[in-house]
């Protein structure tokens, strides 16, 4: 260990960390809005290179599911992250039940019923006139079912856009319906990010996203 | 949930960089040694991971560009029961670790992984159910627009109140 002891030399690498991240952490949020700010007026000045950038991407079925540049920035993102975890301590956590327990009962048994009645209350009753009560959405027939045109469809109801079979939905169901989506699918791998900025422990957060996403898997 | 979607963007997203991560460690501690390794490796690394969220977020704002300067308020409108729904989450789950007693290390990413929502797999699925056009696939996007923001917002709370936590054993007996 040399001229320290291994207690003198974790206290020096926590002090020589807090101060490393410093500039950019402390700034972090101005450095968030410049570049959102920044991204607004490149995809304004020169939409061709954002549409350019959009369409490099991985599609299933016909979506875009994974975007090449964001990928190639989140690989970026993440390889610090693993790279720095000992995977001794990944077993470790393995053993840790309560946090993992927490995140499976938050994910599944809370987030999806308060996602829907926040979403319900904010969209379909405080925001309804913002939105406009009367604006219609068009959205693609549901799957494996044909109706004739003028049929309704739970809220909807069928009509003929463009020679096309559509579903005319009020928009704010529209808007709860993507909001609902978002709460049954949890935990982005994002979340090592966040779990890393925050100072958390990066094993157990791979193993907790790891579970969360084989359980969505699974559903 | 189109598991093919997913299982395509845990492998990208997840798998890759872990099994980089894992290779590339055993291999410079094996011929640098743990020492260089600690010092001078990960010392270049430190900043890369806020650059490349950065980068990531001019990507995703100049994609959407036109969607929020055409439809601002609706984005307003669509964000606002979202972020409640983020905030609430996140706390519930950030009480309740501490109900359960756990550490900070291991409280922050647990109340985090609840609140954070796995924007990729919810616009594929919205895309795919109602299509690229519609209303829901646009509140899948404004749930992307509003992660990286409010999540280093809950990110920054977690190290503000990192004491109300039992202290992490190691680092807390170094100190003394």
């Amino acid at each position: 260990m040399g001229p320290f002891s291994k207690k003198e030399v974790l206290i020096m690498a926590i002090e020589e960390k807090t101060r490393k991240l410093g500039i950019f952490e402390r700034y972090l949020t101005l450095w968030v809005v410049l570049c959102i700010i920044a991204g607004i007026t490149l995809g304004k000045i020169a939409p061709q290179v954002a549409r350019f950038l959009d369409g490099m991407a991985i599609y299933v079925n016909g979506a875009p599911v994974v975007s090449i540049p964001i990928a190639l920035c989140l690989f970026f993102m993440m390889y610090p992250i693993m790279v720095k975890i000992d995977f001794a301590e990944v077993l470790k956590a393995g053993k840790s039940i309560k946090p993992v327990g927490l995140t499976l009962f938050v994910n599944w048994a809370i987030k999806p019923f308060t996602m829907y009645a926040i979403a319900l209350l904010f969209l379909g009753v405080l925001f309804r006139t913002f939105i406009g009560a009367e604006a219609v959405d068009y959205v693609k027939m549901p799957f494996g079912l044909d109706l004739p045109v003028g049929a309704t469809h739970g809220a909807g109801q069928v009509v003929l856009i463009n020679g096309d079979k559509m579903l005319q939905v009020p928009l704010w169901r529209s808007y709860l319906a993507g909001c609902i989506l978002l709460g049954i699918a949890p935990c982005t791998a994002m979340v090592l990010v966040w779990g890393y900025l925050a100072k958390g422990n990066n094993g157990l957060t791979l193993v907790m996203v790891a579970i969360n996403s084989l359980t969505m898997l699974l559903l | 949930m189109p598991w093919q979607a997913l299982l395509l963007s845990i492998a990208i997203y997840v798998a890759l960089p872990l099994v980089a991560g894992y290779l590339s460690r055993k291999w410079i501690i094996a011929t640098k040694g743990r020492q260089w390794f600690e010092e001078k490796f990960l010392h270049v690394l430190t900043p890369v991971t806020i650059i490349a969220l950065l980068i990531t977020l001019v990507l995703l704002f100049s994609l959407k560009g036109e969607v929020i300067l055409s439809k601002p308020l609706r984005i307003l409108w669509i964000a606002i029961p979202l972020f409640i729904q983020t905030n609430l989450i996140f706390w519930l789950g950030y009480g309740s670790a501490k109900l359960l007693k756990l550490n900070y290390k291991d409280a922050a990413p647990a109340a985090m992984i609840g609140a954070s929502n796995h924007f990729e797999v919810a616009i594929a699925t919205s895309t795919m159910l109602f299509g690229l056009s519609s209303g829901a696939a646009l509140a899948t996007v404004v749930g992307v627009l509003i992660e990286v923001p409010v999540m280093l917002m809950l990110v920054k709370i977690c190290l503000r109140t990192q004491k109300w936590f039992k202290p992490d054993t190691e680092i807390e007996q170094a100190r003394n």
